[in-house]
């Protein structure tokens, strides 16, 4: 059985992160990928970061397959006809050291696998983990030794991190999670349509390079909230749409059906108009939050990334490459002591605990129970944000008394004022518009 | 466009062997839910033209995992295809 000091399952964001982390510190780390190559089986609705992302790896832009660096964020509650538009535009975030990129993840994550075999890490893919090794400790509990493979091989390593994403199968298997249910996921699909630079730029006020993105919410999925969002590429627009698996499983139509909704409402066909779809695929978050995060260590392994529920808001990709390198540093130290025991390895859940992703977790726990408890609340917000803009902006022929007492009406119509105020709080704190 | 149209755009490389499994299929044809066929977003799940079998396409996976957390009564069981088959993102 061939051995290394440390394994890594899962070549995403938070595998790649770790296994370079530490090969740059001469761990002898293998990474396994279960797809032909990193990023085969990935994608996202979603940027990278620049500030997390250069923690990683410093000034990333000059090397990086990134698509656009983001200098525009819009937000549109959408309904039938019309959309009202929050949008900014900060051409700041042109130039280094920027604040986002849009960027397609075979590529990206590709390139940081990559990072990781030049530091010295082995890579090897199309690698499925079936299931962990153990021994028994002195103390006659279990300790991860190594996995093995679907074709029987078996790797053995001192350390095993969990960066396998959101299913999270081992992590369960481990014994660090307990079962899951449809209300901790939700599920995305994306389709990416080419369409030529001029007109992306042209469509979203953009020059060479910048970027766009643009997040929906409301229309596409009638009364239930739902989000979707169309992100600029260098040639091609990345639409995705989403929505939790619960609340999916009561509809009458599936994801694709709604994203062809979406496709075919009046503003967002404009933007669409011309492309040619060229790609499809599905990926599903973990959205439970803080309730539902596994244990992040045990002996002999640490969860990291999806995994390990490393997400709030629209944010998950760079908290993934934040938690890998914790593990990768928590793994260092240990080594120094020959000793990969829960003792040691508690160092990596101390720093997860203590990162600025962990309260911010914690802190969205509140909006998150909203959420699950008013489903509706979304879609009443949208739906009275439209019709008080087309009432605010309509040149009509009344009074302003007459107007003000009609504004009222609208917003009280919808639902008592005193469930509006708390619907829009809790409403911007899940989506982090905020 | 509806799931097959959009599936054509998934490059897809299937392994010989279905990687999702039915435990108890006999169960199926009780289910009034059936809430697999309209969630998997790539219409793994179908019916057999007597009606009396549920049918698994696996080929056509996009391995996002979301049919074992809503079969209402714990039927499908998914794992991730083989090394190196199933789908592949390009871009």
């Amino acid at each position: 059985m061939e051995h290394f000091e440390a394994l890594v399952v899962g070549a995403g964001p938070a595998g790649a992160a770790a296994a370079y982390h530490m090969a740059k510190n001469a761990v002898n780390v293998v990474l396994l990928e279960r797809g032909d190559y990193p990023g085969s089986k990935n994608m996202f609705g979603g940027v990278i970061y620049s500030l997390p992302t250069a923690e990683i790896c410093p000034e990333f832009w000059h090397e990086a397959p990134l698509e656009r660096a983001v200098t525009k964020d819009m937000i549109w509650l959408l309904d039938i006809d019309s959309a009202v538009e929050t949008a900014f535009h900060g051409l700041r975030y042109a130039g280094a050291p920027y604040n986002k990129f849009t960027a397609l993840r075979p590529n990206f994550d590709r390139w940081l696998a990559g990072k990781a075999e030049n530091a010295g890490a082995r890579l090897i893919n199309a690698a499925l983990v079936k299931d962990l090794l153990y021994e028994k400790t002195r103390a006659g509990r279990k300790r991860v030794r190594g996995v093995i493979l679907d074709d029987g091989t078996r790797i053995g390593a001192d350390v095993v991190v969990l960066a396998e994403g959101a299913l999270a199968a081992l992590t369960r298997k481990a014994g660090l999670a307990p079962a899951r249910s449809a209300r901790q996921f939700s599920l995305w699909i994306r389709e990416v349509v080419s369409l030529p630079p001029g007109k992306i730029e042209e469509r979203f006020m953009l020059e060479e390079g910048e970027g766009a993105v643009l997040a929906m919410i409301g229309f596409p999925s009638g009364q239930a909230s739902g989000l979707a969002g169309i992100f600029t590429n260098k040639d091609s627009l990345s639409l995705t749409i989403g929505m939790k698996l619960d609340r999916l499983s009561t509809l009458d139509a599936g994801l694709p059906e709604l994203l062809t909704r979406l496709k075919s409402h009046p503003l967002v066909s404009r933007l669409l108009s011309g492309g040619k779809s060229v790609a499809y695929a599905a990926h599903l978050i973990p959205e439970g939050g803080y309730d539902t995060m596994p244990r992040l260590h045990s002996d002999g392994v640490m969860v990291v990334g999806d995994a390990a529920v490393l997400l709030y808001g629209r944010r998950g990709s760079d908290l993934a490459m934040l938690s890998g390198k914790m593990a990768a540093e928590a793994v260092v130290q240990a080594r120094a002591r020959r000793d990969y025991s829960a003792v040691l390895l508690k160092t990596y859940t101390h720093k997860i605990v203590k990162s600025f992703f962990y309260q911010n977790i914690k802190g969205v726990t509140k909006a998150k129970r909203y959420d699950a408890r008013y489903g509706d609340a979304g879609y009443l917000l949208n739906t009275a944000a439209n019709a008080l803009a087309y009432e605010i902006f309509h040149a009509g022929m009344e009074t302003d008394k007459e107007r003000i007492k009609k504004l009222s009406g609208i917003l009280a119509g919808k639902q008592p004022l005193t469930k509006t105020l708390p619907d829009l709080i809790a409403g911007l704190r899940n989506w982090r518009v905020l | 466009m509806d799931s097959r149209e959009y599936l054509s755009l998934a490059a897809i490389s299937p392994a010989q062997a279905s990687h999702i499994r039915l435990d108890g299929e006999n169960r199926c044809a009780t289910c009034d839910d059936r809430t697999c066929l309209h969630v998997c977003p790539a219409g793994v799940f179908a019916w057999d033209e007597s009606g009396e079998r549920p049918l698994v396409c696996w080929q056509r996976c996009l391995e996002c995992g979301a049919c074992e957390l809503v079969c209402p009564r714990g039927i499908i069981k998914f794992s991730y295809p083989r090394g190196g088959h199933g789908v592949i993102n390009k871009c």
